[in-house]
């Protein structure tokens, strides 16, 4: 009787624990449940902020202006370093370049500027053909077009055929990015300069050259920037052999609307037909400047907020 | 005699079984959430809307867990909301928002009502977890039963630094509105 007692005891305790497990349901089984809503309803995620900057050094990342914002952009490249104390290592002379970019959405961009280099007017018209995202679309890289046409404005010289269209260069780039980490992005830059005019028959009209570069973030608010643009060679073409490839490295410093560029590079023009094809500076001797880009974002525009 | 008294407790048994299964876990979740912060400052206020917020409030345990990911504010200007992913949230490294706890209080999804109740729990954001206990409203109409809460979040409980050099100065505290209708989960 006892022992039956306690048998039957036993078992009540048994079930009863194997129902009571039912009410004890843990926080764990909620989070459970919100995951599987997420993996339910997926969503796209853009990756955002892969560089600080609209450009890298002088290269275009794949970042635009946002959309409503415009963008006024200062940048400044000194004279060479090789000077001396003399030139003050390069800083008594600038070119000087001043742009206002503008985001038409959150895709396309324009933006016009003029550069003291060659005294050259530039536009720009830049977009997204593809984003990096994760999540329900999966995109792997970014891939955005920049296309530019600069008008050179210098008086011509006694003798030169300098019409309205001998002025132009046109450049078209498709920047090709990945962030790899929140603290590592890559580009490859495939590009096309096409001169309306150039010096003599052996120059080509057409120069194709690669882009590459990339960033590493050294602090929340600070990067390491580096690129290089390597140019297909054009046999027998003084203009050519003239320049160099373009290299550059620096830093960025970002503090809410601004954005500083500090860097060196063997370049003076800051648009892409003059520092793609026409770097005259070589770093292995002294051709070396000092130069800033300094942007001041303002918001122009809002979109409507409910 | 004894075959009668184990009969009678296999009934019990049977009797408890059917009582516990009546009672099973009943889970409510949140649809149509909305998320507003608003902070006001010198240069111009700051706000943002948020439609993604999730969560779960376990009804029989009281326990509830929220999650809301920070990359689904949407503010005005698309440069702010670029500024407070990468600069303020980190939402790479941060992507969500919780807040998990109890509620306390007595209330009633089936019944028509407004049931002041209180939510506490560790509200977490940008990583760093905060204890608190939130004053919230249950409020059934008709049958159907939402949520709705307002509450301040001070930047610097939750390590959300502010740069010195900022050329807008920016609220140390912000207001944030939730409300958010609850629907029986099967």
């Amino acid at each position: 009787m006892n022992k039956n007692y306690l048998l039957l005891t036993v078992f009540l305790l048994l079930f009863l624990t194997c129902f009571s497990s039912q009410f004890t349901l843990a926080q764990d089984d909620l989070d459970a449940l919100l995951d599987e809503q997420e993996k339910e309803n997926p969503k796209t995620e853009y990756t955002t902020g892969a560089y600080k900057s609209t450009r890298l050094i002088n290269l275009h990342t794949t970042e635009k202006v946002a959309a409503g914002a415009l963008d006024f952009r200062i940048s400044h490249r000194f004279g060479t370093l090789d000077g001396g104390g003399y030139e003050f290592f390069g800083l008594d002379q600038a070119t000087l370049r001043l742009g206002f970019e503008y985001g038409i959405s959150d895709r396309i961009m324009i933006g016009v500027g003029r550069n003291s280099f060659q005294k050259t007017y530039d536009g720009l018209f830049k977009t997204d053909l593809l984003r990096q995202s994760t999540g329900e679309k999966n995109m792997p890289i970014s891939m955005t077009y920049v296309g530019t046409v600069a008008i050179n404005t210098l008086k011509a010289n006694a003798g030169q055929d300098k019409t309205f269209a001998n002025r132009l260069t046109y450049t078209n780039q498709i920047i090709l990015s990945k962030k790899f980490s929140e603290g590592f992005s890559f580009l490859l830059a495939p590009s096309w300069v096409h001169r309306n005019l150039v010096p003599t028959a052996e120059d080509k009209n057409d120069l194709y050259a690669l882009g590459l570069g990339g960033r590493i973030k050294l602090t929340r608010r600070t990067s390491f920037n580096a690129e290089y643009v390597y140019r297909v060679p054009i046999s027998n073409s003084l203009l050519f052999d003239d320049n160099h490839n373009s290299l550059s490295v620096g830093f960025d410093i970002e503090t809410g609307g601004h954005v500083f560029q500090l860097h060196l590079t063997n370049s003076r023009s800051m648009i892409e037909k003059g520092f793609i094809a026409e770097t005259g500076g070589d770093w292995l001797d002294g051709g070396i400047h000092f130069g800033f880009n300094i942007t001041r974002e303002f918001v122009l525009r809002k979109s409507k907020f409910n | 005699m004894k075959i009668y008294q184990s009969l009678f407790f296999v009934a019990i048994l049977f009797v408890f079984q059917s009582v516990s299964s009546s009672v099973v876990a009943q889970r409510y979740t949140l649809e149509d959430s909305k998320v507003h912060f608003f902070s006001s400052a010198p240069m111009e206020d700051i706000e943002a809307n948020n439609k993604d917020c999730k969560g779960v409030i376990d009804t029989k345990t009281n326990a509830f867990s929220f999650r809301i990911p920070i990359k689904s504010f949407v503010f005005p200007s698309s440069l702010m909301q670029q500024h407070f992913n990468e600069n303020y949230m980190e939402s790479e490294k941060y992507p969500n928002a919780t807040f998990k706890g109890n509620i306390e209080g007595n209330y009633d999804l089936k019944t028509d009502g407004t049931y002041d109740v209180v939510a506490v729990g560790d509200l977490e954001i940008h990583g760093k977890k905060q204890a608190r206990k939130i004053p919230s409203q249950i409020i059934v109409k008709n049958g159907k039963a939402s949520i709705k809460s307002t509450f301040d979040v001070k930047l610097e409980d939750h390590d959300v630094e502010i740069p010195s050099i900022m050329f807008k100065k920016i609220a140390e505290t912000i207001k944030v509105d939730m409300n958010s209708d609850l629907k029986l989960y099967e």
